[in-house]
């Protein structure tokens, strides 16, 4: 209960520190891709298409479900707000029509994994920006 | 949807020793499970509300649990990257009243291209906008897809192929989807006793669907093309009876000919418009059924508005049926002894009339991550003669009936 509340409250905290963050799109440096508009990121991470402008395969990454980040990113960049998120893959998983962005516990982790494998595409926080990975859309 | 985990749990349970493996089956295996707990009663007693002819029974003025509850579990299995399969068991109303699990997929997969899949296997048939997510209440804003137009074709899956191209243009994505099979639905025997059904033929069925969607909107259109084939003693004894007349009532053995269901074909033409943005949703499909047999031919459709409160979505739905083919015929005269038979077939086509118009005022409230309430009340308006949605009308059946229904969706 005592956790649950701390929980609460953290998460209040965080959605307070980011709910006027400015967000980016990245991707691997390695990616050929220089930019997305936002409609060409909504359209991968619903699973309408599987594959970069260029060409190459994608595979978008999500942090944890409830997670201030991906909420905005939802909403800013799809229009939809979580739960709309999640009955639109409840319609496409159980129609057969594939499966959610893989998850990630953490921004943190989004980074990493974007860093390292040159079909992966995230979002993070604008202030977390570094070399390891290449912004190809800011969502202000 | 937490998939993972629960690909996680189902790795411990196999016990799998190197946590490597486990890893690698959670990344490839994904077990999901959806399901609603409805309940559904009317104004009448006499008639049964159902969502299609395909289950034995209704609902009557009293509470009734079984019209619309449903536990399913889907498992997903990705072998490779370009070979999956998806296995979907199902525990509904179904003819026999037991609810006993059925499988409802059981499909490979194979993407040949990215643009291009093939499937084989046990698959759902795609006549409407929401034809193969129809079961999962929690994505949709009703207590069930609106009946008017699903129950004119209310088959739900077929065994056999189709081939799904998904090419984009720009932020355009166009599928056609052409598909061939067979189907046996069973259809319940309610002149029979309670849990006995007839074993139907849809051989072969057939058809293409495509849409389009762009952004927030879908567009639909599909064109399904079948031989049906029903035989049960009732119907049997009926057409018999017709060709022994002959002689005596020229045009009798014609008319057994063409009321029969023996390889007979049934088409069905839909087309749908859907809109789902951040505050409004707008959903209309039509569809137009024509049979060669004794099921009237009927033209359907249905328009749904809702908007969006944050999680709650109010929504208000208006439908219509319409019999476009005669539910009497005047080539047996109901006179001394052909009066039995020319009464047995009117019964029968009489028997086939689902002209009905509703509307429906719902809401659905998202409560939790994964868990929907919804409530909803339809006014359905039956003409005389006609049973709309109802099974075994009686006479005195009032041409305007309440349907209050409530639901709890749940996807974990």
């Amino acid at each position: 209960m005592k956790r649950t509340l701390i929980g609460t409250a953290l998460a209040a905290l965080a959605l307070a520190a980011t709910a006027h963050a400015e967000l980016v799109v990245v991707v691997n440096p390695k990616n050929p891709v220089a930019s997305m508009t936002a409609d060409q990121v909504a359209q991968l991470y619903l699973g309408r298409i599987e594959s970069f402008p260029g060409g190459g395969n994608a595979s978008p990454i999500d942090t944890k479900e409830g997670s201030a980040l991906r909420d905005e990113f939802y909403g800013k960049v799809a229009d939809k707000n979580p739960g709309q998120v999640k009955a639109y893959w409840a319609k496409q998983m159980f129609s057969g029509k594939g499966q959610p962005p893989r998850e990630v516990a953490s921004a943190a982790d989004v980074k990493k994994t974007v860093a390292s494998d040159p079909a992966a595409i995230g979002y993070i926080d604008k202030s977390a920006l570094d070399g390891t990975v290449k912004s190809v859309l800011l969502v202000p | 949807m937490k998939r993972r985990r629960i690909a996680a749990i189902v790795a411990a349970a196999l016990a799998l020793p190197a946590t490597g493996w486990a890893e690698e089956l959670s990344d490839r295996v994904s077990v999901s499970a959806f399901g609603t707990l409805g309940a559904v009663r009317t104004s009448t007693d006499l008639g049964e509300y159902a969502t299609s002819v395909l289950q034995p029974n209704g609902a009557k003025r009293s509470w009734d649990f079984t019209v619309d509850s449903l536990i399913a579990g889907q498992v997903d299995i990705k072998a490779t990257k370009d070979l999956s399969f998806t296995v979907q068991a199902v525990a509904n109303k179904t003819a026999s009243d037991t609810f006993e699990p059925h499988i409802e997929w059981a499909f490979a997969r194979y993407a040949v291209t990215r643009q291009l899949q093939v499937r084989g296997g046990i698959l759902a048939v795609p006549i409407f906008m929401l034809s193969d997510s129809r079961l999962v209440g929690f994505s949709y804003p009703w207590v069930r897809v609106p009946t008017a137009l699903n129950s004119q074709v209310p088959v739900t899956n077929f065994a056999g192929a189709d081939l799904v191209y998904r090419p984009s243009f720009g932020e355009t994505v166009l599928t056609i989807q052409p598909y061939y099979g067979v189907a046996h639905p069973r259809v319940p025997n309610t002149t029979a006793a309670a849990g006995s059904y007839v074993t139907t033929d849809l051989d072969p069925m057939a058809g293409v669907n495509f849409a389009v969607e762009h952004g927030k909107w879908t567009a639909r259109a599909g064109y399904l093309y079948t031989k049906f084939t029903y035989s049960s003693d009732t119907v049997r004894t009926l057409f018999n009876g017709l060709r022994g007349i002959d002689r005596l009532v020229p045009g009798a053995a014609a008319l057994a000919s063409s009321l029969e269901a023996e390889d007979k074909k049934i088409t069905f033409v839909g087309v749908g418009l859907a809109y789902d943005g951040r505050d409004v949703f707008f959903q209309t499909e039509y569809g137009k059924r024509k049979t060669d047999l004794f099921l009237a031919d009927t033209s359907a459709w249905y328009a749904t508005l809702g908007y969006r409160f944050g999680n709650l979505m109010p929504h208000v739905t208006v439908s219509q049926v319409k019999t476009d083919s005669p539910t009497s015929q005047s080539v047996v005269p109901a006179v001394g002894q052909l009066a039995p038979l020319a009464a047995g077939i009117n019964n029968l086509l009489a028997g086939q009339n689902p002209a009905q118009k509703t509307v429906a005022v719902g809401a659905r409230y998202q409560f939790a991550r994964n868990a929907d309430l919804k409530l909803q009340w339809d006014r359905v308006k039956v003409p005389a003669g006609a049973q709309g949605n109802f099974l075994r009308v009686q006479p005195g059946f009032p041409g305007s009936v309440n349907v209050y229904s409530a639901a709890v969706d749940f996807v974990f």
